[in-house]
């Protein structure tokens, strides 16, 4: 551009006066198209913002008051009913899309600031006005979030955040998600901060990801690798070690990729070969994480570890960047943050604090991360937030619906820490029917009922336990219910039965010696009372988010007892009706109003259908998710079709089935009793309708685990 | 046109008596206007949304939501164009004979991820792979609005300047096209007739711009029933009526490599001219093109 240009420098729209004295409706009017802006009336909305904004100084006043426009402006149509007409509708999603444009465009930091940190809010409200490649919401969303970065990146303590989103798009451009959505995640590495600052390429990772995931064909590669390479001009050894060293990591070499891999098809890298050791990316060394676990749990002071641990987590970030891989990313973070939280000193706040980072960094990359997740929950019971604690549990209940381990836990904070007994009671009792072979779960109940003084029911449970797993805890347990029972002779029995099965237990040998000694057993072990414990409030908006659908899933399981907390969903639902969860929720149980006009997520859509009977749409639904494909099977299973029941049978039963792992694995470990029936030689079909309770409890389950966010805070 | 509906009628009327020209200019291409046929001008008049009132302002809001409705479509055709509305066929005999539209470029390169150099080095370096993704990635968001477009031979002559960005603005009324916070990127497209017409599978494709297509625009002036096409309203003077540029709107196409014949900058601001004064002289031009001296008395 040499010609010297003409235009007017200091060209202030007198529309910007109008604009002023009413930032939020100037915001509608220009995304209307009502705004008086000539020569602009006939420009779509960002250009016209641009032409009009753009050439001001950057502390001008109507920058600043755009930017809270633009803020308002989107708290506003959130809150409005999705058009039932779709000529509005389309209209709709256009002036959204054109808000986010506006925001890229104009870097508006606030509103862009204030999306990231509230993610799982407004990715669940812009799911309803993706209707097409023009009119694609989602898409601007995430657009939005890749070209604000640099301009967010200076006042961010981890300016590349979003990495974990960016591949995770490059991942599923072509599978779970449209195709264009690679030139979105490309671009989100493309605009990394941090990694631009470093002179990193990481989007060559993201294509890579995108091949592993995708396999595309030479020519499809070609067709995003080369306009990529036109724009970052490197010598041919430069791009070689780049290409090497995403190939050479660890997903790759598992999925026997060897370079040159797709990029064989460029004749510059038609002869890379792998080179140990040549270009390969490193990792933190092994010895600064052992040193710096060593120091954590001989108690160094929290202040002298800093910054050792921000050079560690840096230095593990890049890596995961750069290659694509976020393994050791995973697995340092976590045990990090656990031996942070383990020492109960006056430091623990700090500790706990950063261990919480580690953890939520962790759940960006991985979302189902049970140890990430177990992580957080740790951090803020070591600081005392335990009914935030206690709510994150929840939500983890909803995210890993197999796991018996988090129940447990958190039954035990809900009595023993917070008090809240007949939650806990509630909770016991589901787990004991959900996982009915499991050694934990009744022993658990019937030391709670213990503790709260219901003796009644405790032996039958216990004998129970030991029916179904002998052990010496349960015995233990055994001989302390016999013994209040006045049954001495019994109560010996159980010790010395338990000895035979655990010769070294030290409980059931310090209890016998007691016993011996002419001592009653105590049957409480632990002292159960009504408490509460101080309610915080967390300001944190992710946790916040978190939080808010962990109390849905605690209130779900009050559903089943307590009338009033249908009344509350009710509330919940039709305050947002946005709230993929409350949306969920609200299709099982009756509460969806077709007046709302909120478009039903997959998972609401699969519940609708489940409580309609509607086995044409379940189908539907399991050709759009493929994912949800297996769940769609026990549906129909539950709805009677037995086709169904006898071709989601096999897939339980064999560990090594690789499709759609995450549904398949979570109605494996669920439906386990039925599947010892169907392995027995009963009919499937027949066994399913056997125990129908249980199927729908698991495909219930199972849906709330596949419609959990992935990416809980950007 | 001559709206039904009292309060369109009235607030056209509204317009017409206002002494801003920008929005007497607006109300006056609703009067104007011969080409909307009775079906769509019914559609027009009763699915437009809007508070209902006899004032300009609220006509023209009504005529934005309409445009935003039923013309930006992006699932559905625009009304432009659909058969049952009897759109204004343009007459359009030769396939092969070319179209051009320019194209403003700062957006498409913002959302590719790259700058003006980087897309006009890739075309001088024939770089199709790199064309192909910058349009494709452009053609993802496009939705079926109508696309105005020119014939080349109308514009030829302002084509062969090294000034041709602004001489085509110029030429065709494009009085947005202003660099205001800097130089402004664009782009010709040029491409067959028969393109549009393949693409369009059949239904009618290239159409007589009318007021409904498109926002109330004070540089839109419609063209009297009887011309084969629009004629595109200059932003200079237009002081003889072989001046007037046909100018017709088609269905959407697909950009592709070959389509994209250059790209080039705006610099200049447009000639600052009366607008009444513009108006009255193409007025006059229309008048003597389509031998009808009552067009617009």
């Amino acid at each position: 551009m040499t010609s010297p240009p003409t235009y007017p420098q200091e060209h202030r729209h007198p529309w910007l006066a109008t604009f002023l004295q009413d930032p939020r409706d100037g915001l509608a009017s220009l995304l209307s198209g009502y705004a008086d802006i000539f020569p602009f009336t006939r420009t779509d909305a960002p250009d016209a913002a641009r032409l009009i904004f753009a050439a001001l100084p950057k502390n001008d006043p109507a920058r600043f008051a755009l930017d809270e426009a633009a803020s308002a402006w989107f708290e506003d149509t959130r809150r409005r009913t999705l058009p039932a007409e779709s000529s509005v509708r389309q209209v709709r999603a256009r002036e959204i899309v054109e808000a986010f444009e506006i925001v890229s465009e104009l870097e508006l930091v606030g509103t862009a600031k204030l999306m990231r940190e509230q993610y799982v809010r407004w990715a669940n409200w812009v799911e309803q006005y993706s209707l097409t490649s023009s009119r694609d919401a989602r898409g601007a969303f995430w657009e939005m979030l890749a070209r604000t970065q640099v301009a967010i990146g200076s006042s961010s303590r981890n300016p590349d955040s979003l990495v974990p989103l960016w591949l995770e798009l490059c991942r599923s451009a072509g599978g779970a998600l449209p195709e264009r959505y690679l030139q979105t995640g490309i671009l989100g590495l493309r605009r990394l901060p941090a990694a631009t600052e470093r002179g990193d390429v990481p989007w060559v990772a993201g294509l890579a990801a995108w091949g592993l995931a995708q396999d595309p064909t030479s020519e499809k590669f070609l067709q995003y690798w080369l306009p990529l390479k036109r724009l970052y001009p490197s010598s041919p050894g430069t791009w070689r070690k780049q290409i090497r060293n995403a190939l050479q990591q660890r997903p790759f070499r598992e999925a026997g990729i060897e370079p040159p891999a797709w990029w064989g098809a460029d004749p510059d890298f038609r002869n890379l070969r792998s080179s140990p050791g040549v270009g390969t990316i490193e990792l933190p060394s092994k010895e600064a994480l052992t040193s710096l676990t060593a120091d954590i749990a001989t108690g160094t002071k929290f202040p002298e570890l800093v910054r050792r641990l921000d050079k560690l987590s840096e230095g593990h970030r890049n890596f995961a960047e750069r290659s694509g891989d976020d393994y050791f990313l995973a697995r340092t973070f976590c045990n990090v943050g656990s031996a942070l939280i383990k020492i109960e000193d006056e430091e623990i706040f700090e500790r706990s604090r950063y261990a919480e980072s580690l953890a939520r960094e962790v759940i960006s990359y991985q979302p189902f991360d049970l140890f990430a997740w177990s992580l957080w929950r740790d951090t803020l019971v070591a600081r005392g937030e335990l009914r935030s604690a206690a709510t994150l549990s929840w939500e983890m209940v909803r995210r890993f619906p197999e796991s018996q381990l988090v129940r447990g836990i958190l039954i035990d904070l809900l009595a023993k820490r917070l008090g809240a007994l007949e939650e806990a009671e509630l909770l016991a009792r589901d787990t004991v029917y959900l996982f009915p072979d499991h050694p934990y779960p009744r022993p658990q109940l019937a030391e709670l009922l213990i503790g709260r003084g219901k003796f009644e029911e405790v032996p039958s449970i216990v004998q129970e336990a030991l029916k179904h797993n002998p052990q010496g805890a349960t015995y233990e347990l055994y001989a302390r219910v016999l013994d209040h029972e006045g049954n001495a002779v019994g109560a010996r029995a159980a010790l010395e039965t338990g000895l035979a099965l655990e010769p070294e237990n030290p409980v059931l040998r310090l209890q016998l010696a007691k016993f011996e000694n002419g001592k009653p057993l105590t049957l409480v072990s632990h002292e159960y009372r009504e408490a509460t414990a101080p309610l915080t409030h967390p300001e944190d908006s992710t946790l916040v988010g978190v939080l808010r659908d962990g109390q849905l899933r605690q209130l779900r399981q009050r559903v089943q007892v307590d009338d009033t907390a249908l009344v509350e969903l009710r509330t919940i639902f039709e305050d947002d009706p946005t709230v993929g969860y409350a949306q969920l929720l609200a299709a099982r149980y009756g509460l969806w109003r077709d007046e709302l006009n909120v478009q039903p997520s997959v998972g609401a859509a699969f519940e609708i259908a489940l409580r309609e009977k509607d086995g044409a749409s379940l189908s539907a639904i399991a050709t759009r998710r493929a994912e949800f494909a297996p769940l769609v099977l026990a549906g129909k299973a539950l709805l009677g079709d037995r086709e169904a029941a006898e071709q989601l049978s096999p897939r339980l039963e064999s560990a090594h089935f690789s499709g759609h792992s995450r549904a398949t694995a979570i109605l494996r470990e669920r439906l386990r009793p039925i599947l010892q029936v169907i392995s027995g030689g009963g009919a499937p079909g027949q066994a399913i309708l056997d125990d129908l309770n249980r199927v729908q409890q698991a495909i219930y389950d199972a849906n709330e685990a596949l419609s959990a966010t992935r990416l809980v805070a950007a | 046109m001559n709206l039904v509906d009292a309060d369109l009628a009235a607030a056209t009327k509204d317009g017409l008596a206002s002494i801003d020209p920008r929005i007497h200019a607006q109300a006056q291409n609703v009067r104007l206007e011969e080409n909307v046929s009775g079906l769509r001008q019914n559609s027009f008049e009763t699915e437009s949304l809007g508070t209902g009132g006899p004032s300009w302002t609220q006509m023209r809001r009504r005529h934005i939501d309409y445009v935003r409705r039923f013309v930006w479509t992006a699932t559905e055709p625009p009304h432009t164009f659909r058969l049952d509305l009897i759109p204004a066929k343009a007459e359009v005999l030769d396939e092969e004979q070319f179209l051009v539209r320019l194209e403003k470029l700062a957006w498409p390169l913002s959302r590719f991820g790259c700058t003006f150099e980087d897309l006009d080095h890739a075309i001088r370096d024939d770089d199709q792979r790199f064309i192909d993704a910058f349009l494709e990635r452009w053609n993802e968001v496009r939705d079926y609005r109508p696309m105005f477009a020119t014939f080349l031979r109308e514009v030829a002559s302002e084509l062969a300047s090294s000034e041709w960005p602004e001489l085509l603005r110029d030429a065709l009324g494009l009085a947005h096209f202003v660099p205001t916070t800097g130089p402004e990127p664009v782009a010709l497209f040029k491409y067959r007739v028969r393109t549009v017409l393949s693409e369009a599978q059949g239904s009618i494709a290239i159409t007589v711009p009318t007021v409904l297509d498109s926002d109330p625009w004070e540089h839109f002036f419609p063209a009297p029933k009887g011309l084969e096409y629009g004629r595109a309203m200059a932003l200079s003077p237009c002081v003889d009526d072989e001046d007037l540029r046909a100018e017709v709107l088609h269905s959407r196409i697909d950009y592709r490599t070959e389509h994209l014949s250059r790209v080039g900058i705006v610099t200049k601001s447009p000639p600052i001219n009366d607008l009444k004064y513009l108006r009255e002289l193409h007025l006059l031009a229309l008048q003597i093109a389509s031998g009808r001296e009552d067009f617009g008395s």
